[in-house]
């Protein structure tokens, strides 16, 4: 016969055991943040040539400090897109018919390769004078972002025309930190 | 077996022969009477009293006090109750309940473990705690049964409003008792730069970052509580998760950036936090 003592004694371990079945598996502080997407902007970019097939284009983004908080942490970034926006001096990008954007640490001492991060050639479709390059590939280029600074090169081809024009670059990615604090 | 019932029931007197076999009514749970102490020595069962005489086989049927009430109010709730009093009105439920041999203790036994229902008892009360990630918050209480306590009311964490809404197992009927309890809780978005300043005691400083500042939180406590009866205080400690959306990044990070670079977070970023948790608290219980 089970008696109510025992019940209540039952209960109490169920309790009390549950929480010492807990405790050692729980971190005193867990932190994870989800960025969605954080993007880096060069702005006007100045291109002036003749009619050409194909140009390059390069610029550093040399100031990461607002990402170097989330670079320190147990991140991960991904290049998601990049963004090509015309702000004077053409009408649109309809002239492009592929672009390459290559990714580099601006570091000179080092090894990390570059790495072609976004393209498109030949399924390019500028809206206007915005054009969106999806990422080539999806990896994690939280050690690029360690350094001081990235250096970014762009390959258009297609029918540039003769004219002096500036577009603005956005190179957006999205990523997740944490960190965690354990007694 | 019937001889049995009434000894779970009521006690037996200093001079009489209990059965060894048989819980005391002191073990019972249910809701207590009495919040500084243990349940109080039940008064002398009827069956000390001098039986009238009568035939064995009639005596299931001519025993009308000794009840089988599957209340709780039914318990003498002090020792001044007298078990000479007139036979409970459903006393008939316990000639009832007789045939059903060995389950009916066992039944009855479950219910009061349980914590059915006592009307005697008070179901609504007012609960203040402070903690974290709570902040200070008053609720109303409610106990549906002896074991489980409901509760809902509203917080400020001196950013901003909030509510919360939780439920807690108290496992023992005893003046002190583990807990196990699990909320949830919002908190609406708020201004935090005064909250730093007033902390800092810099009074200059803003941050886009904490101009809106909200959290949802959700908490899994143990606990240990004292009282049960009309006031209760208690110490809730656990973990909790934590979850909010950063908005103004954008801002924050271009005040501090130089060159041609600028950053822009297009889409606000979300935080998750699990922590270790705690709060203190007690409740009155106020009406029935």
């Amino acid at each position: 016969m089970t008696t109510p003592m025992t019940m209540m004694y039952r209960s109490a371990t169920v309790v009390l055991g549950l929480g010492l079945t807990m405790l050692p598996g729980c971190p005193l502080l867990n932190v994870e943040a989800d960025v969605p997407e954080v993007c880096l902007t060069y702005p006007n970019l100045q291109v002036q040539t003749p009619a050409v097939s194909s140009l390059s284009q390069s610029f550093v983004f040399d100031d990461l400090s607002a990402v170097h908080d989330i670079a320190k942490q147990n991140a991960k970034l991904e290049l998601v897109r990049a963004e090509i926006r015309a702000t004077s001096g053409v009408e649109n990008l309809a002239f492009v018919h592929a672009v390459h954007v290559v990714v580099t640490s601006g570091d000179p001492g080092t090894t990390l390769p570059p790495l072609t991060m976004y393209d498109c050639d030949g399924d390019c479709t500028p809206d206007g004078g915005t054009l969106e390059v999806p990422a080539a590939l999806a990896h994690n280029v939280i050690e690029y972002l360690r350094s001081n600074s990235i250096k970014i090169d762009i390959d258009f081809r297609g029918d540039i025309p003769a004219a002096s024009w500036t577009m603005d670059i956005n190179v957006c990615m999205k990523g997740s930190a944490g960190y965690t604090v354990a007694p | 077996m019937l001889a049995a019932v009434p000894l779970l029931v009521w006690a037996p007197p200093a001079g009489a022969e209990p059965e060894p076999a048989a819980p005391a009514p002191q073990e019972l749970p249910g809701w207590p009477t009495d919040d500084a102490s243990p349940e109080p020595p039940a008064a002398p069962p009827r069956a000390a009293e001098p039986e009238p005489p009568a035939a064995p086989d009639d005596a299931p049927q001519a025993t009308p006090a000794p009840s089988v009430d599957t209340s709780p109010d039914a318990r003498p709730a002090s020792p001044e109750a007298s078990p000479e009093s007139p036979a409970a009105p459903d006393a008939p439920a316990a000639g009832a309940a007789a045939p059903h041999g060995a389950a009916a203790p066992d039944a009855l036994i479950a219910m009061r473990t349980a914590g059915a229902v006592s009307s005697g008892s008070r179901r609504f009360g007012a609960m203040a705690d402070l903690g974290l990630p709570d902040g200070a918050t008053v609720s109303i209480v409610y106990r549906p049964i002896r074991a489980i306590r409901l509760h809902a009311g509203l917080s400020h964490n001196l950013i901003s409003l909030g509510q919360r809404a939780g439920i807690t197992w108290v496992p023992l009927s005893w003046w002190a008792s583990p807990t196990l309890s699990v909320e949830y809780g919002h908190y609406a978005d708020g201004n935090a730069n005064p909250l730093v300043r007033a902390v800092s005691g810099d009074t200059t400083f803003s941050s886009a970052v904490l101009d809106r500042v909200g959290y949802n939180y959700a908490n899994a406590h143990l606990g240990f509580e004292l009282g049960r009866k009309w006031f209760t205080f208690y110490v809730h400690a656990g973990a909790s998760r934590i979850t909010g959306t950063v908005h103004n990044l954008t801002a924050a990070t271009m005040s501090e950036s130089a060159g041609t670079t600028s950053v822009m977070f297009s889409k606000d970023p979300t935080v998750q936090l699990w922590s270790v948790s705690a709060r203190l608290g007690f409740i009155v219980y106020l009406a029935k």
